[in-house]
């Protein structure tokens, strides 16, 4: 089975190369580009893993990843941002977040973040 | 250095404090893009490798982003740049149409995350005048930045341009909680009388027409 994969992200380029990328490696991606979609998205379909844009149109990052952990705990939570500083980022982990990446973050990193048990 | 030379260098600093993590965030998103392209190419060159044909129209597409990101971290550099010249340079010849944009551009994303829309209807021809470029950028920075905290998602702020005789007419329109404890609001009095005074420019807000309004006099410097 593919993972399946929300990719929320405002910048529609960075969002179209980013998804076309990990469905090359084989997964099922959707994308939106803003909070409330996502939540959207997440209340009807089963995740694997989201990889959320800190900061995004709509709700609060924090918010968002608080709500997200909630309607899906065993989703994973990965946030990408332009710059989060060091606390931000704990409080983030804090909130239900798995990993934060900074960008531009690396596409194997961020694929071996949606899959921490495949070491290829 | 007197008291007002101080409260200029502080606003002076003050902007690029204010202004810099918005330029970060823009720039690494630009990276972000760039980086992309640069990774999904590389793909194709492993599928090319391993026989798929490559989408020579895809490539194409690609290459049109990597131009259009290229263009908008230029932007972003020459626009910070300039910004800079204008700490060693006191007073500079600046187009206000452009300083508008720039401004507007840079907090674009503080204003998308509460769903605000910025409209600018400058006029397309450069308006110059000779000022303090950080000066004013940091007003202008300071009454949009007011004009987006207070208002409500969906919100439209408009941002225009008059030139009325010597004056320029700076307005930010859409301001539904504008009252008159704003101005300090917007910048403390001190701070904003030192900042004005050193533009010749003057401050005021028009309640019924939930505007602010900056007028930039000649500048005499």
């Amino acid at each position: 089975m593919p993972d399946k994969v929300l990719l929320v992200d405002d910048d529609e380029d960075l969002m179209e190369i980013v998804s076309e990328r990990l469905k090359n490696r084989g997964m099922d991606v959707d994308t939106v580009g803003n909070t409330e979609d996502a939540l959207l998205w997440i209340a009807r379909k089963h995740y694997d893993a989201i990889i959320l844009d800190f900061l995004m149109p709509g709700m609060d990052g924090f918010e968002t990843i608080h709500t997200i952990r909630k309607q899906q705990p065993d989703i994973r939570i990965i946030v990408v941002t332009g710059q989060m500083p060091a606390d931000d980022g704990r409080k983030a982990i804090q909130m239900g977040a798995d990993v934060v990446l900074e960008k531009p973050a690396d596409l194997e990193v961020l694929a071996k973040s949606i899959r921490p048990s495949d070491s290829n | 250095m007197d008291r007002n030379d101080t409260i200029i260098c502080q606003e002076t600093l003050q902007y690029f404090k204010i202004m810099l993590p918005s330029f970060s965030h823009e720039a690494k998103n630009v990276l972000a893009v760039i980086n992309e392209n640069a990774g999904l190419m590389a793909d194709y060159i492993l599928m090319a490798q391993k026989g798929k044909t490559l989408d020579l129209e895809r490539l194409s597409s690609l290459s049109t982003t990597i131009r259009k990101q290229v263009a908008r971290f230029n932007t972003l550099i020459t626009d910070v740049r300039q910004a800079a010249q204008g700490i060693d340079n006191n007073t500079q010849t600046v187009c206000l149409v452009q300083h508008i944009r720039q401004v507007s551009e840079l907090l674009s994303t503080t204003a998308a995350m509460r769903s605000i829309q910025f409209h600018v209807s400058a006029t397309e021809e450069p308006m110059h005048i000779h000022t303090r470029p950080v000066l004013l950028l940091h007003i202008m920075w300071a009454c949009l930045d007011y004009a987006m905290q207070t208002g409500d998602q969906g919100q439209q702020i408009g941002l225009s341009l008059e030139k009325k005789g010597e004056n320029v007419l700076v307005r930010v329109s859409g301001i539904d909680k504008l009252k008159p404890e704003s101005i300090t609001a917007i910048m403390p009095d001190e701070q904003r009388n030192s900042v004005l005074s050193a533009l010749n420019a003057e401050l005021a807000i028009d309640e019924n027409e939930k505007t602010l309004l900056l007028k930039i006099g000649k500048h005499h410097a």
